[in-house]
């Protein structure tokens, strides 16, 4: 099973979970309502992969590995762009969806929502809020120069709500916003060792 | 949204500003700049609260190892430990060297 950060995993019971710390209170509540964990770009031993368990508040956030054989549904955030299925709702957010979804079709994209907004999305549990921004992975492919980033940062930024794009290569992923802003010469680039700091524009060919 | 001040002793002057990071999700920004006197004036703003204890322990141990006599501001969104530090040693980066 080919699994990467930000996929959604649906469990079938919270005994699945695998911590060496107590479960805070709220994890079971949460698991409860939407029986999903997030897929953490952090390692994991042989047969494991590590998830990460949403509350409701922005301090409610659990670290816990997961038995890949327990998985029971696995969901991409390229299915969720595909699914389309924030057509309908009154939230800012997904009425803007159809707009990132029309420039990443222009530009021929791969991408999907992550974040509250595919976390909503796969779950159907009411996760985004008025502070929520907009969460987006784009995986790179061999047209990622810095200008063809400055092109799709641009376009991005006539939709009127805040999108934050996390481009993913094979070793990691780095903010669109940042690439496209900076004046120095390396940037963060978040790998399954960690965050660390490196000059990517030189890696994309 | 919680706000906290750390200041440390500090004597390395450091030459211009440097202002780091990203407003999004997992992330942070920090805004370093110089200080005529001789300490680290730190303020973090966050909207995860709790976790004041993490901030110092990752404060301390950035400012006590470099010594930076500088005014930082820090916008916290969200970012593990290991970010903070990272982000931290890219602003020292672009402060202290050319």
């Amino acid at each position: 099973m080919d699994l990467n950060p930000h996929d959604l995993l649906e469990i079938k019971c919270i005994s699945d979970l695998i911590s060496y710390s107590p479960l805070p209170d709220w994890v079971e509540s949460s698991l409860n309502q939407a029986p999903f964990v997030v897929v953490r770009r952090a390692r994991a031993e042989e047969g494991l992969v590590s998830v990460g368990i949403r509350g409701e508040k922005r301090n409610e956030r659990f670290a816990a590995f997961l038995p890949i054989k327990q998985i029971q549904k696995q969901i991409t955030p390229e299915q969720l762009a595909a699914s389309e299925n924030w057509k309908g709702s009154a939230k800012e957010l997904f009425r803007h969806m159809d707009e990132v979804s029309l420039l990443m079709k222009k530009h021929s994209l791969t991408w999907g929502p992550t974040g509250s907004v595919g976390f909503e999305l796969a779950s159907r549990k009411e996760t985004v809020t008025e502070m929520s921004d907009l969460d987006l992975l784009i995986r790179a492919d061999g047209r990622f120069t810095q200008d063809f980033c400055r092109t799709i940062n641009y376009d991005l930024k006539k939709v009127p709500i805040a999108i934050d794009v996390q481009v993913e290569l094979p070793e990691g992923a780095f903010s669109l916003h940042e690439i496209v802003t900076t004046q120095e010469e390396k940037i963060v680039l978040r790998t399954m060792n960690g965050p660390m700091l490196r000059r990517i524009y030189l890696e994309l060919k | 949204m919680e706000s906290f001040l750390f200041t440390l002793p500090a004597t390395i002057k450091i030459r211009r500003q440097a202002h780091v990071g990203v407003v999004g999700s997992g992330d942070l920004e920090i805004i370093l700049e110089p200080n005529d006197q001789a300490v680290a004036e730190i303020t973090i703003r966050t909207g995860v609260t709790g976790h004041q204890a993490s901030w110092e322990a990752v404060i301390q141990r950035f400012f006590k190892q470099h010594d930076l006599a500088a005014k930082v501001k820090i916008n916290d969104f969200g970012a593990t430990p290991g970010m903070v530090a990272v982000r931290l040693a890219q602003a020292m980066e672009v402060c202290c060297y050319d």
